[in-house]
């Protein structure tokens, strides 16, 4: 059995793009339960969004958002 | 939409926070007509108070999630070094040789750069009752 007849295919992901805003992004990765999306830009893959990716940026820019 | 959610969030503390009293001061033989006094209806005013206060904090929260996040390109934040497998690649391989070794929940799969998917299939994901790999 290879990696292709077990893979989870692309038209059953959801993916976002280098340039999509990152809130929209963590809504997406709330709305359908998952911890990482993969990030495409002319159908190549360029990087991974994953949930702690997004909480480790929360953790050093939050505080200096004027609140 | 900012400045109203934010003014929104202090109303509803604000609320919280005046039932809270009140709920103290009804313990405090306190009658309030439609309320009445007593422990029981002081105590239970409080408690709806504490419920409101935390939602009220919690969309506050939400609120400054989004503001840090707002106009920060998903580009800036994501993982770059992503390990790949090919299409043709065995599972007991990609399994031994990829998934043990990079750390990754997720291994995309590739032929001649183009993204087809990735691993592990939603069955491996409800066979394992692991959330949230895909």
């Amino acid at each position: 059995m290879t990696a292709a007849e077990i893979m989870t295919p692309l038209e059953r992901l959801a993916c976002v793009a280098p340039e999509d805003d990152a809130s929209e992004a963590l809504d997406e990765l709330a709305r359908r339960g998952v911890n990482q999306l993969p990030v495409l830009e002319g159908g190549r893959l360029v990087g991974l969004l994953r949930r702690e990716d997004v909480l480790k940026w929360l953790a050093l820019y939050e505080g200096t958002v004027d609140a | 939409m900012r400045k109203a959610t934010r003014w929104a969030s202090y109303g509803g503390q604000a609320f919280a926070w005046l039932l809270i009293g009140t709920g103290v001061l009804m313990l405090f033989s306190l009658r309030l007509p439609l309320l009445g006094g007593g422990l029981f209806g002081g105590l239970w005013l409080m408690l709806i108070g504490w419920f409101l206060n935390n939602a009220a904090l919690v969309s506050y929260r939400q609120l400054l999630v989004k503001q840090t996040l707002e106009e920060v390109p998903v580009g800036r934040i994501m993982q770059k070094q992503v390990a790949r497998v090919d299409p043709d690649l065995s599972v007991a391989r990609l399994v031994e040789e990829h998934m043990m070794g990079s750390g990754q929940r997720v291994l995309p799969v590739e032929r001649a750069g183009r993204f087809l998917g990735w691993y592990p299939s939603p069955t491996c994901r409800s066979r394992s009752g692991a959330r949230g790999t895909g």
